[in-house]
């Protein structure tokens, strides 16, 4: 049987909160037997096993990597791959987050491992693990292999159910990963909620729709209220209500959010072509039938002053 | 009363826009069939422009353009936006002595109908309307303020609210996947669904799907693609403070678009013979954007050179490529075919927002009551089978 | 100093059919574009390269077809643009992707910076820059906004979450630059019309050294092996109800999708 561990890493000496989860896609591509949980982190130490008391879980390790941060993933890719080295590590299960992919990505590498990344699903099936993952745009899921070991995967947040916690806490065992980073932190600074409309997380665009149900000042004030960007269709930046520069589109700005809320846009190619990536989308619109339903995660069909009428009273 | 069965293969500009004028008659069951979205495909892409004195569609048809603008400028009116309106006016280039008369005529056709428009040789005004431009290069322009360029996607999808509103059937993501032929006579057609329907007459308003649907009603329809592809340019100064008109030069056209202006070549100055300007392709394998051909921004590099220097510095922002169903002599092919009930209105090639309204008008009343029009008869699929005979 | 970008050449269409025999997924269309990540890549580079005695080269892996994302960067400054095309890297993960690079980078090079963009539209793993930096024996970093150098030491601005780190290594280094993280100049139609008559050079795996056998579909370690499930359209679902239900659940929808691009992680 393959020897399966969870690697997590701390984030400002916090643990992430999707352990229970990991352990459970552990515990599924190891056939259901235990697997051994790997906490890395600045000052990790003994008090953190009780936070980590999953069933499921035979084995705790916990690395302590002093002066270490999240960014310097040089230090840290080695000290993972040292990990798995050392204690003949098969397979490894981490969190799909932007520093725990590029940490393995880098030990990957040093151990001449191969990674499948943003998996949703594990499933050991016929002595192999199959990586169920989304692809192209997610329109599709594809399942995937790694030949040989190690073999490093991680996992998108797909609702698997956590383990329960484990009234026995194990005994960790308590090393030192004494590498050095050639990056060092100057300084930090807090980012406004949403910077400029490309690099957005989250954006609210308003249409035609809007300005005919005269509700753009309530879509606006709607925007903020999420701490959004807003947007427009070219409609709406031909009357002037947005620059033209906030006008989403294929002959305006092409933007790539975690998530759009769009209201009364109709959905024509110039407009969809604006927003890539595989971003999550809700569209309001009050045609039942607006070709935006097509392109949209989450339609809802309302007539848009009454939709933001209810939506203002809920809060 | 009983009702004459219309299917409508294709829910572009075309059909969208026969749709709603068969559904003036209170005796048309009028369904159309749509395999994407209403005006996705290639009404999406078309420029829209309807200009009064424009090159594209000759002089000779001027009622047929005059028709299509104040279809337009009506449904404007209804509701704002319903046709996405832009009126920038529209500057027309001369470089020959011929063009000079036939802009000429324009403007006095468009003049006729109560239109402003005027010849301008003054340099320096036509400076001051277009500053980018090379004046030395043309001999003058003819200018109107009163036109300018509509969204064909919008206005399909007013002619499909339309036609619903009238009880007219529009079946979106259906596509058409067999006319049911008997005797030589259409009866129906059937979907990818596996769904049957009976038709008293079918229209294909299918544009560059044309063979493909021709086909299947056995039938050659004698439609090429030419490549049109449009590029999205931002000027060097990025905030234009002036309305950027609709630019005509007889080998290209440029509008603006927001912030960016639309440019491209122009469809009469495609040559079916070239394979890098005409060929038959499969419209389903082109990509929402790009896929355009380097001959093409080369080509519009040097016409700019020459006479636009101020887009030559212009930065390219995106660029998309689509197919033109065009005849050999660039009009539509409208009415009967050797097949029985089975009609087309296609072929409309870079024309389709300028004619589709007057050709639907002629077309719905032509299956409706069997009158014919000069237009019908000048553009009927006949035309095309006595030349191939030549 | 010199600088190299790394850029993917990547469908337009994230549409995809099923060959109804195959099972096999095609595209609607072969158009592709420079990797919409890609170009803030270059812009960085374009910035940097505005300081004397700053250039940099392109490098794409692909097939033929990708050298218009070449030409792209060429009409933006690049210096040298280079394409990695042979049947040999068809198929590979992004470990053989890496490896290629990292090879190229080595004949071309030394390069003092390498920079990416931070994950691919079409394939959105996000590894690539991590890989080939360690391959290089360099330190990377993801998700970078901004760069300053010296020629010595670079700064780096990394944006996560909420906050923006700035960041001090020694070069040489590697940094992956995410969408939206500057505003790209646009190639002028006369730059570009100039690029494209350009040349490039083109490298196969035996320039490069490589032993095919450790490259492309024979050397991936991550395959895919199967399609599990297809929708053509995306298959969104509808809030039904009165207005206030759909409202409501409206409103639970983004708060849900907003902690969790927030990552989960302690917003």
């Amino acid at each position: 049987m393959p020897k399966t561990a969870v690697f997590t890493w701390l984030k400002d000496g916090k643990l992430s909160d999707r352990i229970a989860q990991l352990v459970n896609n552990g515990v599924q591509a190891a056939a259901e037997q235990p697997v051994s949980l790997y906490v890395f982190g600045d000052g990790a130490d003994a008090g953190l096993a009780k936070d980590v008391a999953f069933t499921g879980v035979d084995k705790l390790v916990i690395v302590n990597t002093p002066g270490l941060a999240f960014y310097q993933t040089d230090a840290l890719g080695q000290a993972a791959a040292e990990a798995v080295q050392a204690d003949g590590i098969d397979v490894v299960v981490a969190e799909a987050e932007p520093a725990g992919q590029a940490i393995l990505s880098r030990a990957a590498v040093i151990t001449g491992g191969g990674m499948t990344s943003d998996c949703t699903q594990l499933r050991f099936e016929g002595g192999s693990i199959r990586q169920i993952k989304p692809s192209f745009g997610a329109q599709v899921m594809v399942a995937c292999e790694v030949k040989g070991t190690p073999a490093y995967m991680t996992m998108k947040n797909n609702g698997t159910a956590p383990v329960p916690p484990d009234s026995a806490v194990l005994t960790p065992e308590l090393r030192t990963y004494d590498g050095a980073s050639a990056i060092t932190c100057t300084g930090t600074e807090p980012l406004p909620e949403s910077s400029h409309l490309t690099g957005a997380d989250v954006v609210v665009v308003a249409g035609k729709g809007v300005l005919e149900s005269g509700q753009f000042d309530a879509v606006k004030a709607y925007a903020d209220s999420i701490g959004a960007a807003l947007a427009g269709s070219r409609p709406v930046a031909d009357q002037g209500f947005i620059p033209f520069d906030d006008q989403i589109g294929e002959s305006g700005t092409v933007i790539q959010p975690k998530l759009s809320i769009i209201f009364g846009v109709s959905g024509a190619i110039q407009f969809t072509e604006g927003i890539k990536g595989d971003g999550k989308i809700i569209a309001v619109n009050n045609d039942p039938n607006a070709p935006i339903k097509g392109f949209a995660d989450v339609f809802i069909c309302a007539d848009i002053g009454e939709f933001l009428v209810s939506l203002k009273a809920q809060n | 009363m009983s009702k004459k069965k219309i299917g409508i293969i294709g829910g572009g500009i075309s059909g969208t826009a026969l749709g709603w004028n068969l559904c003036l008659y209170d005796d048309a069951e009028v369904t159309v069939f749509e395999k994407g979205r209403i005006g996705c495909g290639t009404t999406a892409k078309s420029a829209g422009t309807v200009c009064l004195f424009d090159d594209s569609l000759n002089n000779r048809y001027w009622d047929v353009r005059l028709y299509g603008f104040e279809t337009y400028l009506k449904m404007e009116a209804e509701r704002k936006g319903s046709a996405g309106f832009d009126k920038t006016g529209t500057l027309v280039c001369a470089t020959s002595e011929k063009e000079v008369k036939r802009i000429k005529a324009g403007i006095a056709l468009a003049r006729s109908a109560g239109y402003t428009g005027e010849y301008i040789t003054d340099k320096k005004r036509i400076h001051d309307i277009l500053p980018m431009l090379n004046t030395d290069s043309i001999l003058g322009a003819g200018y109107t303020k009163d036109d300018g360029y509509f969204d064909g996607t919008m206005i399909s999808n007013t002619f499909a609210a339309k036609m619903e509103d009238l009880g007219g059937t529009i079946l979106r993501g259906a596509e058409v996947t067999e006319i049911v032929i008997e005797n030589g006579t259409a009866k129906g057609v059937k979907t990818k669904d596996g769904d049957t329907y009976d038709f008293d007459v079918v229209v294909d308003c299918t544009g560059p799907w044309s063979r493909f649907t021709g086909e299947m009603a056995g039938l050659d329809v004698p439609i090429w693609h030419t490549k049109a592809e449009a590029f999205f340019v931002v000027p060097p100064e990025k905030h234009l403070d002036y309305v950027f008109p609709i630019l005509k030069f007889p080998a290209f056209y440029a509008l603006r678009a927001g912030n960016n202006i639309f440019i491209c070549k122009s469809h009469l100055s495609m040559n079916l013979d070239d394979p890098m300007h005409a060929g038959q392709w499969d419209p389903d394998r082109l990509p929402e954007r790009e896929g355009t051909d380097d001959y093409f921004i080369d080509f519009l590099f040097h016409q700019f050179e020459e006479n636009v220097p101020g887009l030559t510095d212009a930065g390219l922002n995106s660029s998309w490529l689509s197919y033109r169903a065009e005849t050999r002599d660039f009009l539509p092919i409208v009415g009967d075919t050797p097949v029985k009930n089975y009609l087309l209105a296609t072929g409309y090639g870079g024309n389709g927002v300028i004619e589709a309204p007057a050709v639907s008008r002629d077309l719905a009343k032509y299956i409706m009551r069997g009158e014919s029009t000069l237009l019908l008869e000048e553009w009927a699929f006949s035309r095309l089978l006595k030349k191939k005979g030549e | 100093m010199k600088i190299a970008v790394c850029v993917k050449y990547v469908p337009v269409d994230s549409k995809v059919d099923v060959d109804p025999k195959t099972h096999a997924l095609v595209r609607s269309s072969g158009a592709g574009e420079i990797n919409p990540a890609d170009r803030y890549a270059v812009e960085m580079a374009r910035q940097l390269s505005e300081e004397d005695g700053v250039s940099f080269d392109v490098f794409t892996m692909g097939p033929d077809g990708a050298a218009r994302a070449l030409k792209y960067a060429m009409a933006l400054g690049a210096e040298k643009a280079v394409l990695l095309s042979d049947i040999a890297f068809a198929g590979s993960d992004t470990l053989g992707t890496a490896a290629v690079l990292a090879a190229a980078l080595k004949k071309y090079g030394p390069y003092d910076l390498v920079l990416t963009g931070n994950a691919s539209n079409d394939g959105a793993t996000g590894q690539v820059g991590p890989m080939l930096a360690q391959m290089l024996g360099v330190p990377d970093v993801t998700n970078a906004v901004e760069a300053e150098t010296d020629g010595k030491t670079a700064i780096l601005k990394k944006k996560d979450g909420n906050t923006l780190y700035t960041l001090k290594t020694a070069l040489p280094a590697l940094a992956s630059v995410p969408f939206g993280a500057n505003t790209p100049e646009l190639p002028t139609l006369r730059h570009q019309v100039a690029a494209n008559q350009r040349e490039f050079d083109t490298v196969s795996a035996a320039d490069l050294g490589l032993d095919p056998d450790t490259l492309g579909q024979a050397g991936a370690k991550s395959i895919v092996t199967d399609t599990v499930n297809v929708t053509a359209q995306k298959q969104g679902i509808e809030l039904i109800g009165s207005v206030d239900e759909k409202a409501r659940d409206f409103a639970d929808t983004v708060d849900k999708i907003q902690q969790a691009i927030g990552g989960g992680k302690h917003a």
